[in-house]
Formats: C-alpha cells, sequence, structure tokens
C-alpha cells in the first residue's frame, strides 16, 4: 500500500513537471559533461529585502526545482554543473544557459531538489 | 554662504577620480541607496565618495579661525561579475561529454571574478588619488598629510545571479577652515583719511587748533 510520503512524491510528476501546469524543459550537465534533460518548475525572479533601505525588490535570480526521483545524477555542492532553461517562461523560447551556484536540499523530504542558478558569460580572450 | 574648505576637498576628490575613471568605473557624489547588481558590473564598477568625519581638535588654530579640520572621507568601491567561462563549448549541441567537462572545469567563479575586479578597482582608485601629482588634489589650496588607507573588503553577497562584491577605504588629511558665521558679515572696507592737513601761518604761528597734522617747516 502506498504511504502519503510517496503519493506527495508521485504528485510531483504533475506539481512540478507536468508541462500542463508549471514543467518548463531543463538541461543539466553534470562534471562528466553528461546531459540530462528534465522538466521542472522555474522561479525567475524574487523579491528580496534591500537591507539598505528596508524596502522590497525583485531581482533575477532563477531558482529551479526539479524532481529528484527523475535525476539519473544528482547535484552535490562543490559540482560545477550548467543548466539551461528558457529564457521567458516559454517551453519554446530560446534557451539561456547557467552555471549551477548551489543546490539545496530544502526539499528532501517531498523529494525535490532546488537549484540556485548564477549568471555564466562568455571569457574574452 | 561660503562653502567650507572639506566641501571644496570632497568635490576635488570627486573631480579627480572622475577624470581618471575612463571607462573603468563610475563616481558617485554621496552615500546613496544600494545599488543594483547590474549596475556595478565589470568596468561599470562604482566608487562613492563622502564626508564621513571631521575633527576639530581644540588645540590647533585660533579661537576665531583659521582651525584645523582633521577630516575622513569614505571611499566606498562596489563590482559584481559573472562567472566567465567557455560559454560557447556549453551551448554547443556538437560539443562531447569531454569537452563539456573541460569547459565547466574551467569556469571561473563569480567569486573570484568579483573579488579581482574590485582590488582592481582599489589598485585604480589609490593611483589616483596618491600619486604624486594629486599631491594637492589639483585644487590652488593647501591640504596637509593627504592619506588614503584602512581598507577593508566586504563578505561578497550573491544578489540574483551575480556575486556583488564591495570594500571601503578612508581618505583623512587636513585643512583650514574660517569661521564665518551662520551668515557671514562683511564689513565694509575701511577707509583712512590721508589727507595732510598743513597749516602754515606766515607771521610764524603754528594754526595747531585741534588739527592732525604734521607740521612742515616752510623753506622759503
Amino acid at each position: 500500500m502506498t504511504n502519503l510520503r510517496e503519493l506527495a512524491e508521485m504528485d510531483l510528476a504533475d506539481t512540478l513537471e507536468d508541462p500542463k501546469n508549471w514543467g518548463l524543459p531543463v538541461v543539466l550537465k553534470d562534471p562528466d559533461g553528461v546531459e540530462q534533460n528534465v522538466n521542472g518548475q522555474i522561479l525567475y525572479d524574487t523579491i528580496v529585502e534591500n537591507p539598505a533601505t528596508g524596502g522590497e525588490m525583485i531581482v533575477h535570480k532563477p531558482v529551479v526545482t526539479v524532481r529528484r526521483s527523475s535525476l539519473s545524477r544528482v547535484p552535490v555542492p562543490g559540482e560545477k554543473w550548467s543548466v539551461q532553461i528558457p529564457i521567458t517562461p516559454d517551453p519554446e523560447a530560446d534557451k539561456v544557459t547557467y552555471l549551477l551556484g548551489r543546490p539545496s536540499e530544502d526539499g528532501g523530504s517531498l523529494g525535490f531538489i532546488r537549484l540556485y542558478l548564477i549568471k555564466a558569460e562568455q571569457e574574452a580572450p | 554662504m561660503a562653502e567650507m574648505n572639506f566641501e571644496l576637498v570632497r568635490d576635488a576628490i570627486e573631480d579627480l577620480l572622475i577624470s581618471k575613471a575612463g571607462t573603468d568605473f563610475r563616481v558617485i557624489s554621496a552615500q546613496t541607496r544600494a545599488q543594483a547588481a547590474e549596475e556595478v558590473k565589470d568596468n561599470n564598477r562604482s566608487v562613492e565618495v563622502y564626508y564621513s568625519q571631521g575633527d576639530f581638535p581644540q588645540g590647533q588654530g585660533s579661537l576665531s579661525g583659521p582651525m584645523t579640520h582633521e577630516v575622513t572621507f569614505k571611499i566606498d568601491l562596489t563590482a559584481s561579475a559573472a562567472a566567465k567561462g567557455d560559454l560557447a563549448t556549453l551551448e554547443n549541441p556538437a560539443a562531447t561529454p569531454a569537452e563539456i567537462a573541460a569547459a565547466l572545469t574551467g569556469f571561473k567563479k563569480a567569486r573570484i571574478e568579483a573579488d579581482r575586479s574590485l582590488d582592481e578597482l582599489w589598485r585604480l582608485v589609490w593611483q589616483a588619488l596618491m600619486a604624486a601629482s594629486s599631491i594637492d588634489l589639483e585644487m590652488s589650496r593647501k591640504i596637509a598629510s593627504r592619506w588614503l588607507t584602512n581598507y577593508r573588503k566586504d563578505t561578497p553577497i550573491t544578489h540574483g545571479e551575480l556575486v556583488v562584491l564591495t570594500g571601503s577605504a578612508d581618505f583623512t588629511c587636513k585643512i583650514e577652515e574660517e569661521t564665518t558665521g551662520l551668515i557671514p558679515v562683511t564689513p565694509d572696507p575701511a577707509e583712512f583719511d590721508t589727507e595732510l592737513q598743513v597749516t602754515h601761518d606766515p607771521d610764524g604761528v603754528i594754526d595747531d587748533k585741534g588739527k592732525a597734522g604734521v607740521y612742515v617747516e616752510n623753506p622759503a
């Protein structure tokens, strides 16, 4: 018999991965150069508090949430990964490449993992 | 009201930095709001100059001026950076896993890029303000004990997709201040009566009835 925890994890197929809901295509490249194509939820902007003024401001800070069980290899802190996401919340939009700043296991109990991205730029020759 | 000298020095520091900044950094005139990470990225780094502290040692200077003003200006430096590396290979669909792995390994962390960028900015500012040619901050007035010191780098913070790094230093010097009062009173220029009153009596009697003057012996 399936318990509630397993049911919640199975629900991630709808809540995180289903393109009809929040799912958007995400391409992960691990330190060995191996590519994984998954669907995940992407939060593009975040509201943070401006420490100088105390006011709220919106910063571009993409956070990708993916289902842990869909990954063949799970990022761990200290590893260099790249993450490609659509530049806008549209599956057909052009992709933009980020580096993985840090993976966060704060969704571990429900079976998802959050990826905090940082901007990647071409180094001048 | 006439500006005090510390205000003139503050403006001179700004003008000097602006003249040396070129496209390497921006100069901001006052302690401002927090800046967005995108605003201070790469060569768009910023330098803020503001009057931070002023001491008037009581034993230096006279009661009515001039007085010695030991001034501290805060020089705030801000830079941000993204991770830099071989992005073209990461985005190339034909790249092999080995090539992608090599590109990922070669990426320089944004934190290190921001650190180097701020170090370079500090070098530019220090060289601009401490150069021998800047000894008087290109002002005509005298500035004593000019010194740029106490540089501190803060902890890098991730601001969205970029890493922001800030630092600050103290620019100290001694200048003279005059007390002009809140509403300066400028006295009219003094007028001296320079008229020489010489009275000569042909009978040899000097007419000295209360008149100031110099008696001149008539040579005739």
